[in-house]
Order: C-alpha cells, then sequence, then structure tokens
C-alpha cells in the first residue's frame, strides 16, 4: 500500500469518527454518556441515535460500492445504482405495499418492517430477472437500456398508484421517497448489515476480474477473465447493495455517482482495490454528514444529497467538455 | 537449438461452422519473426483466434512446446502467449504504467499491488521502450505510436514466450511502423522470444521478418520469407501495377528505381501506345529516342512536356 493511500485512509478515518461523534449528539435532546452507556432516562433517543449512526455507515458503504461497480463495469462515470433499475423497482414494491395495505390495520412496529420487505422482495425479484436474462445481453448497453426500461415502467405505474391513492397513503408514499427514513429498528439493522455484508463479499469477486476487463473484452479473455462471472457478480453485488438499503433507508440519490467520482479524483483511478477502500470510507463520512444536516435542518437526506449533487455532477460534465 | 517445432499447427481446419482454412501445417521456434499476410477476410484473426483457444479448431491440433493446447488452462495459455490487439477500448484513467503493469495480471490471484522486482521490471520496461517521458501520461493522451509501443509493453511485461500482434503497425507511420518492427525484432533475437505478427504493410515488414504466413484461397503457405515471396508471383510482381490497359509501356533503359517512377509517371498521363518511344539514362539525363531524333530531358516535368508534343 502506497503511503499517500495509507495517509487518505487514516484523515478519512478521523473524520468519520469526528462526524459520528457530532452525529450522536445532533437533535432535539442534548445527551451526555451515561445516556448511552446505561439505562439512563434518554436511553431510548441515544439508541435511536446510534441506530442512525450505523444505518448512515451501511449505507456509506453500500450506495458508493454499487455506484463505484457500474461505473467501472459500464465504462461511464455517470452511471449510478439505478442503472439496473434496481432503485425504481423497490421504490414500485415501496407503492404498491403503501397503496394497498391502506385498508389493512397493521401494528407500527410490524408497518416499518412490511415496508421493507416488500421492497426487498420486489428489489430481490428484478435482480433474478436480471441474472437469467444476462446470458441474453452479450451487449452490456442492453443491460443499461434493460435497466432504463425497467424503471421507466416502474415509474409509470407509481405514478397510476399515486393518482389512484388516498390521499395519506399519497403523503406517505412520498415521504418514504425523500429518504432516510431514520426509525430504523436493531433488529433491521442486523438483517441490513447481513445484506450488506453478502453484497460487499460479491463486490470483493468482482474487483480483479474488473480490474482485467478495462481493456475490453478481447484482452480480457485472454488475460483469463471469466466475463460471465463477473456479470453475475457485478449483477448480485450492485442489486444486494443498493436494495438492502433503499429498503430501509428509502431511495438515496446521486450518493452513489458522486462518491466513485470524488475517489477518482483524490487517488489513482486505475488502482481499483484502493478505490473500492475510499468509496466506503469517504461514503461513510458522506452519509454521516448528510445525515448531520438533516437532523439539523430538518430537511429530507435527499433533498440534501440532490442539493450537493446536482452542482457537482454539472461541474464534472462541464469540465469533461473542456478536456 | 533444442527449440524446435515450439508452435506446432497440425493439420488444422481453422473457421467457424465452415473452414476458412484447411488442413493448416505449419511451425515456429522460438527467437523467430514470423509475418502473417493474407487479404481481408481470408481467416488471419481467425487463425490467431484459434492459437489463443478462444476459438475451436475444427479439426487437428495446435499445440505449443509439444502441449495440445485443448489441455491447457487460459491462465497456462495466458503464461505461453501475450496478445497485442490492433485497436482496444482506451481506459480513460490509466496511464503508461497502469497499462504496462497489466503485464502482470495472471500472476496475482487478487493483483491488490505490484511487488518490487515486478515493479522495477515495469519502470525498465517502460526505459527500454523510450516512454520514460510518459509514465505518467494518461493513455488517451498520448500518440499512436507511443500508444502501440505501450501496448506491446504490457505484452513484455507478461513475460510469455510467444508475442502475437495483429496488425500492430497499421496506423502508424513510416517511421513509427520501422520502430516497432525492429523492436519486435530485436526481442526475438535478443529475448530468444516467438513473434508472430500480421500486417497488411507486407512490403515493409518482410524486412524484419524470419518466415511468412500466407493464407491464401483456404490454404496456409509457410516457409521462409523469401521463398514464399517467390513462390507466389502475385506478391513479387514490380510494382508496376497495370492502371491503364490502353498504355502501352516505351522501352527504358535505366536502373530499376527510375524505370519504375517513369512508368508511373507515363502511365498517369498517356492512355496511348508509346512502345515507338526508347528512354535512356545516362548520367541523370533522360536521353529520348523517338524515330530517329534525339531529344535530351532533366527533369520529369520535362519528360511529360516533350511526350506531350509529340502525341
Amino acid at each position: 500500500m502506497s503511503k499517500k493511500f495509507k495517509i487518505l485512509c487514516l484523515l478519512l478515518l478521523i473524520a468519520i469518527l469526528s462526524a459520528t461523534v457530532i452525529n450522536l449528539n445532533t437533535g432535539f435532546l442534548s445527551l451526555n454518556l451515561n445516556d448511552f452507556l446505561g439505562e439512563a432516562a434518554n436511553s431510548q433517543i441515544a439508541e435511536i441515535r446510534v441506530n442512525r449512526v450505523l444505518v448512515m455507515l451501511l449505507a456509506g458503504i453500500s450506495i458508493p460500492t454499487s455506484g463505484f461497480l457500474m461505473q467501472e463495469y459500464f465504462q461511464n462515470p455517470l452511471a449510478g445504482p439505478d442503472i439496473l433499475g434496481i432503485t425504481s423497482i423497490a421504490s414500485l414494491s415501496v407503492a404498491f405495499y403503501i397503496f394497498f395495505s391502506y385498508n389493512i390495520d397493521l401494528p407500527e412496529f410490524l408497518q416499518n418492517s412490511f415496508l421493507s420487505l416488500s421492497s426487498i422482495a420486489g428489489s430481490f425479484v428484478l435482480m433474478l430477472l436480471l441474472l437469467s436474462m444476462s446470458k441474453r445481453f452479450t451487449d452490456k448497453s442492453h443491460l443499461i437500456i434493460f435497466g432504463f426500461l425497467i424503471s421507466a415502467f416502474a415509474g409509470a405505474i407509481v405514478s397510476l398508484l399515486q393518482f389512484y391513492a388516498e390521499n395519506q397513503s399519497l403523503k406517505n408514499y412520498v415521504l418514504w421517497s425523500f429518504g432516510a427514513n431514520n426509525m430504523v429498528s436493531r433488529s433491521q439493522i442486523y438483517v441490513l448489515t447481513l445484506l450488506v455484508l453478502i453484497g460487499s463479499f460479491m463486490s470483493f469477486k468482482s474487483i480483479k476480474p474488473l480490474i482485467g476487463n478495462s481493456l475490453g473484452t478481447a484482452y480480457a479473455q485472454s488475460l483469463g477473465v471469466n466475463l460471465n462471472h463477473l456479470k453475475l457478480f457485478i449483477i448480485i453485488a450492485s442489486s444486494l447493495l443498493s436494495a438492502s438499503v433503499t429498503a430501509f433507508l428509502g431511495p438515496i440519490l446521486f450518493v452513489g455517482i458522486i462518491v466513485p467520482h470524488f475517489c477518482r479524483l483524490i487517488y489513482n483511478p486505475a488502482k481499483l482495490w484502493q478505490q473500492w477502500g475510499l468509496n466506503m470510507l469517504l461514503g461513510m463520512l458522506m452519509m454521516m454528514l448528510f445525515s448531520i444536516i438533516a437532523e439539523k435542518t430538518q430537511i429530507p437526506l435527499n433533498v440534501i444529497s440532490s442539493l450537493f449533487g446536482i452542482p457537482v455532477i454539472l461541474t464534472m460534465l462541464l469540465k469533461q467538455n473542456k478536456v | 537449438m533444442l527449440n524446435t517445432m515450439y508452435l506446432q499447427i497440425k493439420q488444422a481446419d481453422i473457421g467457424y461452422d465452415k473452414p476458412l482454412i484447411s488442413n493448416a501445417d505449419a511451425n515456429l521456434n522460438l527467437g523467430e519473426v514470423c509475418l502473417l499476410i493474407g487479404n481481408n477476410g481470408v481467416g488471419k484473426t481467425t487463425l490467431i483466434k484459434s492459437v489463443l483457444h478462444q476459438t475451436h479448431l475444427l479439426s487437428g491440433e495446435i499445440s505449443i512446446n509439444h502441449k495440445n493446447i485443448k489441455h491447457l488452462s487460459v491462465k497456462e495459455i495466458a503464461e505461453y502467449i501475450a496478445i497485442v490487439f490492433s485497436k482496444s477500448v482506451i481506459p480513460q484513467n490509466h496511464t503508461v504504467e497502469d497499462l504496462i503493469s497489466l503485464g502482470k495480471y495472471i500472476y496475482y490471484p487478487y493483483y491488490f499491488e505490484l511487488k518490487k522486482e515486478d515493479k522495477q521490471e515495469v519502470s525498465e520496461i517502460i526505459r527500454e521502450l523510450n516512454l520514460d517521458q510518459y509514465k505518467h501520461t494518461l493513455l488517451r493522451n498520448l500518440s499512436d505510436g507511443n500508444l502501440q509501443k505501450a501496448f506491446i509493453g504490457r505484452a513484455l511485461t507478461q513475460n510469455s514466450p510467444i508475442i502475437i500482434l495483429d496488425e500492430p503497425t497499421t496506423h502508424l507511420d513510416e517511421k513509427n511502423k520501422i520502430i516497432i518492427l525492429k523492436t519486435l525484432r530485436k526481442l526475438a533475437k535478443q529475448q530468444n522470444k516467438l513473434i508472430l505478427f500480421s500486417s497488411h504493410d507486407w512490403r515493409l515488414a518482410k524486412e524484419f521478418a524470419d518466415k511468412i504466413w500466407y493464407v491464401k484461397d483456404q490454404k496456409l503457405y509457410s516457409g521462409m520469407v523469401e521463398d514464399i515471396l517467390l513462390q507466389h508471383e502475385e506478391l513479387v510482381n514490380p510494382s508496376l501495377f497495370e492502371v491503364n490497359k490502353n498504355f502501352v509501356p516505351p522501352h527504358i533503359a535505366a536502373p530499376d528505381f527510375y524505370k519504375e517512377m517513369l512508368y508511373s509517371i507515363l502511365q498517369k498521363n498517356f492512355q496511348k501506345d508509346l512502345s515507338s518511344l526508347h528512354f535512356e539514362l545516362q548520367d541523370k539525363i533522360w536521353v529520348i529516342s523517338h524515330d530517329s531524333s534525339e531529344h535530351q530531358c532533366e527533369s520529369f516535368e520535362e519528360i511529360v512536356n516533350f511526350v506531350r508534343t509529340i502525341y
């Protein structure tokens, strides 16, 4: 590992730690250390904040990795985790759940779980569909077109549902789509962690083939890269990582596109292992910061990430055109 | 040398559904440079892909170091053969050093980071190819010649005894063509590598090759460069292209090169029967005999103007 990389990682870790401490202290009430450790009066609130921090860390690991894998696989710096349509299908599943469960009385704590469950279920079905059709998509651009069509289709259905929905359902759905549903319980975090671990393992298996794929398929074949396996690993990794976070937090926009971009700016973009590591660290830092801002200003997370992300991507585009 | 028949093609039918090349027999040794020629679509790239085992043979066998390639894994084949394609995807963010380091890809299970010796080897190869000043330049900012050298550098780093290049000099100017061809010959002779490359510019390439593989009419002809060229007249006719049917050349007494130049300029300008003229080059002055009169011209421009006055 080069010295520069080690220093970068150290700086990011320190920043993450600081941001975490700030995040734990951010909120309506001011807490002290006892609340976090013991059974003090405000322990419940402390637990909520700890959950929030954990979820943000997990999201910071997953979403940028998903975007990173998509950008490297499709050699497109504007690709994001949603390029295969995962986020759209997750939204569609949640929409179905919200709009059709209106008349069913579910206890509060179950509601949240079913919401996430439906989101994961929908994304899982899409992932299976992608895997089964991946053999037919020999051309990478067909995969992208398929994802685009899925997103468009899902968007159309969601609009239809919204059109006929009850007011409350509508509002519930819209709120969900703002991102960062903060009420993630500890048990849900365990499920999320498991999914993120599996997704990260699949990412791990993708990196070396991705490196071999950087010169195109002819060279990749001659270097022994199994292109079919690479496609499978990429689809599974990206789907799991983005779908699981979307299920529990709602869709998170732009982070998956801009974090890989920043990582390419601060370190050699050809070294994919290091890029993956930086993506996870920078992702955790960014989610933590956004979460702090969201908590302080009460502006939804997606609004913050959009306000931050859109100008960044715009400058990216303009800079590319100049070159 | 005991390295006979390092690369051997035995009675092979090469192609996809139907054979493009039938019953091919050829072999190459380490230290040899072989030029692969043939018209477009005749099967050169398919032949290369078959040697790489990316395409299956319809019949027969290909062996490397006396091992049938059918029994070799992709990694083993990569350890024997490094390939350079004529064009490839240029990764947006790679520098010359990143590209050349990729030659070591097959030797690492995860390719986290190159070992110190490997990093040094990459630096040495960059220096040998005169790419030192471009070490940290992005590939997309390189000139075509340097880019091609960088890809050859990647193949070199793979440390395989055979290097196959598909049209390595296609979009290079003459100067860079010669640099690449010289490099290839040096690799064969100094590092005992087996070099096989295809080229359309074979008239130049043949000066650097020991053997030729000539694919024509579904057959593979292989042998020493000069033998094959003499056996196939269509290759060696001097560049007296017959562009115009009505043109009949005059008698020309001059060294070959001047003869060719005079033929060329007359053919371009006169679609006539010029056989009654006689041209002779004496000391850099052309003496033109026509009927029974003589005329002297120094430059080709004068000759053209003179012939115009006659016809």
